[in-house]
């Protein structure tokens, strides 16, 4: 494509070079910078508002459907109280099944989960618990899995019961669980942080590799 | 001499490699909640040398026992599993990492007094460099 030349006015270049001619010139170019500005300010505005309005993507998997969770019966806590979910009702509760003899998943979730209560605001922290049921119930008392929580977070506590209730429970969460050989025997066991969110359904399955940031932002997210 | 300069090394928690020697970088105990009876020990092991090393065995004063050990993750279900006798392979100019839900040292049958702020002494055998004595604190990250 070719520049028209014909019905062109003299390029400004070959105009004499008057003072107000100058001024002219430059008046121009401020408004194309002004015009420039303007168009870049807008798109950055045009992302923000996306950012800020667009839906919150979950790092987690989201559950649909609105059944409550599966009420974790039979489980009690340190204190010797049941485990009753209407306590956690307008609360995120992240659930984790877990055992407290447990020496490199389980205490990188509960870091994890503990950061991740570092970084939200402390009227969201208020309302975050997390609850660690026990898959190694001949090993765990409840007191012992309290002190492994809370060591973690204040807002971290543990439970446990008979193997009935365990398994029960377990199976409502689709959470695996295996345990080995031997006197220092580990157990296999689903690592997956589950989300109950504030109106009781169990919303968010997190993989057991979920970072403090995104976990953050998930409950977050559930909290409104 | 090189088994020297590991130790200097790892000692004074460096973060450069020097040349021609093995590097443990940044080994660190997961400080165990009071009453656990386990610790996983993690670390970055970089071999610069131009010779395959392996990481045979782990050892510590403070531990029962101490094992090599594995978490497999498949379908969001971790399990851990205890490597064999032909330990963990560090190709010359590799790096091998010990990092939680991966490889890492389980200590098994903690002392009394394991607490996060201390130190724990800890081996380990290499089937070339041979032995590497470590001072690993115990932290919360
Ligand atoms: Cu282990």
């Amino acid at each position: 494509m070719t520049t028209p030349t014909a019905d062109l006015p003299p390029a400004a270049d070959q105009t004499p070079n008057t003072e107000p001619n100058r001024a002219r010139r430059r008046s121009g170019r401020m408004r194309v910078l002004a015009v420039v500005a303007a168009v870049v300010v807008g798109i950055a505005f045009a992302f923000l508002a996306i950012r800020t309005v667009g839906p919150h993507l979950y790092a987690g998997t989201v559950l649909q459907g609105d059944t409550p969770a599966p009420a974790l019966e039979g489980l009690v806590r340190a204190d010797g109280s049941s485990v009753d979910l209407a306590d956690y009702e307008g609360d995120v509760l992240m659930v984790f099944f877990g055992y407290a003899n447990c020496p490199d998943v389980c205490p990188t979730t509960m870091a994890t989960a503990a950061q991740a209560m570092d970084s939200l605001s402390a009227e969201d922290r208020d309302r975050t618990r997390l609850l660690m049921v026990s898959v190694d119930p001949s090993r765990d008392t409840a007191e012992y899995l309290e002190t492994f929580t809370s060591f973690f977070h204040p807002n971290f506590s543990g439970a446990t019961g008979p193997v009935e209730a365990i398994d029960s429970a377990a199976s409502q969460y689709g959470i695996f669980y295996q345990l080995g050989e031997g006197e220092d025997y580990t157990v296999d066991h689903t690592a997956s942080l589950m989300g109950i969110a504030p109106d009781g359904v169990l919303r968010i399955v997190w993989p057991p590799e979920v970072t403090a940031e995104q976990l953050a932002g998930d409950i977050a997210e559930l909290l409104g | 001499m090189k088994r020297l300069a590991v130790l200097c090394c790892a000692l004074a928690a460096c973060g450069s490699s020097g040349d021609g020697d093995l590097v443990v970088r940044d080994p660190w105990f997961r400080a165990p909640p009071p009453f656990a009876n386990t610790a996983a020990m993690y670390a970055e092991i970089n071999n610069p040398t131009d010779v395959d090393d392996s990481l045979l065995t782990m050892g510590s004063p403070q531990c029962r026992s101490f094992e090599l050990h594995r978490t497999v993750t498949s379908d969001n279900v971790a399990s851990m599993e205890a490597i064999g006798d032909v330990g963990l392979q560090i190709g010359a100019g590799e790096s091998l990492a010990l990092e939680p839900g991966g490889l890492h040292g389980m200590c098994l049958g903690l002392d009394d007094g394991f607490e996060e702020g201390d130190n724990v002494v800890v081996d380990l055998q290499f089937e070339t460099m041979g032995r590497v004595t470590l001072s690993v604190p115990i932290q919360r990250r």
